[in-house]
């Protein structure tokens, strides 16, 4: 393809992939990665390296509007960013002796796992008022925007939490995803986060995971600016976008046609792994 | 049962507005410089076509290598991703000179061990 209609297909493809993920709540890599590599014939990994760059562009898009109205508790994003960046940099350094078929295969498995979450949101939870010994040393608990004024909260099971980051983090990297399905079962079901507090804060470390690995993989000349720097435009336009209508529309209807499309690119790739094709 | 009280809750109003508005504007900034790239790109070389079907580990170039000359909209398309991946890091360095300010040395320790993970890959240090 040539450029002329290259650069336009990749600001598309990625704007409608950074839409439904921000609407979502699940990132765009998941929609990017297959996009790239079913329609447009891109290598698997070029299209990683392309698809951690957008994460980064859709966190630091919406980070900003979520940090100005306060949900994102900084001192558990600097905490368990330092398990997922340890994490993304040793996934990236371990990617390059990993066989592309392998990849695709823990990309399948993520893809499958995105579109089971996407249908099945975590159930509400009651409020955990005890106080936990580790995170009241490090200062954790803090509160959340209320109807009448911030609403206290507490921070529970931080060895976990930092555990299941530091996977998320090499996850990340290998697949080039941001994780951020692994990222809110850590921080909802160990941490016991509210529900907005750990999507908001997960959103904010996404972006620096992402980073973390992206270094490497610059130097590893994995990420081609003609298919990187389109699609990361697209994913930043389609995620404020996407955020900026979110209350509009009809979530579980979406969320149903997103899983959808994850659930048939998991099946092609799946088929195209099976026949050598990848 | 007897519980603890909650603890009052930090002051962040003024924390979380500035590191809002270093994340806005570093963002935006990095998507002008690489639209401008691409339009530069696609108007010198419309009929280009960038080899992404196969990709050698052993045999490729780094990315960064773009910076040197000749210079043309491709180093300007990587200037602008390169400001988007640092934007990140940007942010955590924000974050440590606030904890500095705040006196708070257990999250400065924190932020400098991610801002040091960041650099090192960021520098290809490690790679």
């Amino acid at each position: 393809m040539t450029l002329a209609a290259l650069i336009p297909a990749l600001l598309g493809i990625a704007a409608l992939a950074g839409f439904l993920g921000s609407l979502t709540g699940l990132g765009g890599g998941v929609v990017i990665i297959p996009a790239l590599v079913i329609l447009l014939g891109v290598d698997l990994r070029l299209a990683i390296g392309a698809s951690l760059v957008a994460v980064i562009a859709t966190s630091c898009g919406a980070a900003a509007a979520y940090v100005r109205e306060g949900w994102t508790n900084v001192r558990v994003g600097v905490l368990l960013e330092v398990a997922t960046t340890l994490g993304a940099v040793a996934g990236a350094l371990i990617a390059a002796h990993v066989s592309k078929p392998a990849i695709a295969s823990v990309f399948v498995a993520v893809l499958f796992w995105s579109a089971w979450s996407a249908l099945r949101p975590p159930p509400p939870k009651p409020i955990d008022d005890t106080p936990d010994d580790l995170a009241t040393r490090l200062r954790l608990d803090s509160t959340m925007p209320g109807n009448d004024g911030p609403v206290p909260y507490r921070v529970h099971n931080v060895p976990g939490a930092l555990g299941v980051m530091l996977g998320a983090g090499a996850l990340s990297a290998l697949v080039g995803v941001g994780s951020g399905v692994v990222k809110v079962v850590a921080m909802d079901r160990m941490m016991r986060l509210p529900f907005k507090v750990s999507t908001t804060t997960s959103n904010f470390m996404i972006g620096v995971t992402a980073a973390a690995s992206t270094g490497v993989y610059l130097h590893r000349g994995q990420v081609e600016p003609t298919l990187a720097a389109p699609v990361a435009l697209g994913a930043l336009a389609g995620s404020v976008a996407g955020a900026r209508v979110l209350t509009r529309l009809k979530i579980p209807l979406l969320r149903k046609v997103f899983a959808g499309v994850v659930v048939l690119s998991g099946l092609e790739l799946t088929r195209r792994i099976a026949t050598g094709a990848l | 049962m007897n519980q603890p009280p909650m603890p009052t809750p930090p002051a962040k109003g003024d924390l979380e507005r500035r590191l809002a508005i270093v994340l806005n504007v570093c963002t935006w900034a990095s998507a002008a410089i690489i639209s401008a790239g691409l339009i530069w790109l696609i108007a010198v070389q419309p009929g280009q076509r960038p080899a992404l079907a196969t990709f050698d580990t052993a045999a490729a170039t780094p990315t960064t290598s773009l910076l040197r000359p000749p210079y043309g909209p491709l180093t300007l398309v990587v200037v602008g991703v390169l400001l988007l991946v640092a934007t990140p890091a940007l942010r955590v360095a924000f974050l440590l000179i606030s904890f500095l300010a705040a006196r708070d040395r257990l999250y400065v320790a924190l932020s400098a061990v991610v801002l040091v993970i960041l650099t090192l890959g960021m520098l290809g240090i490690v790679h």
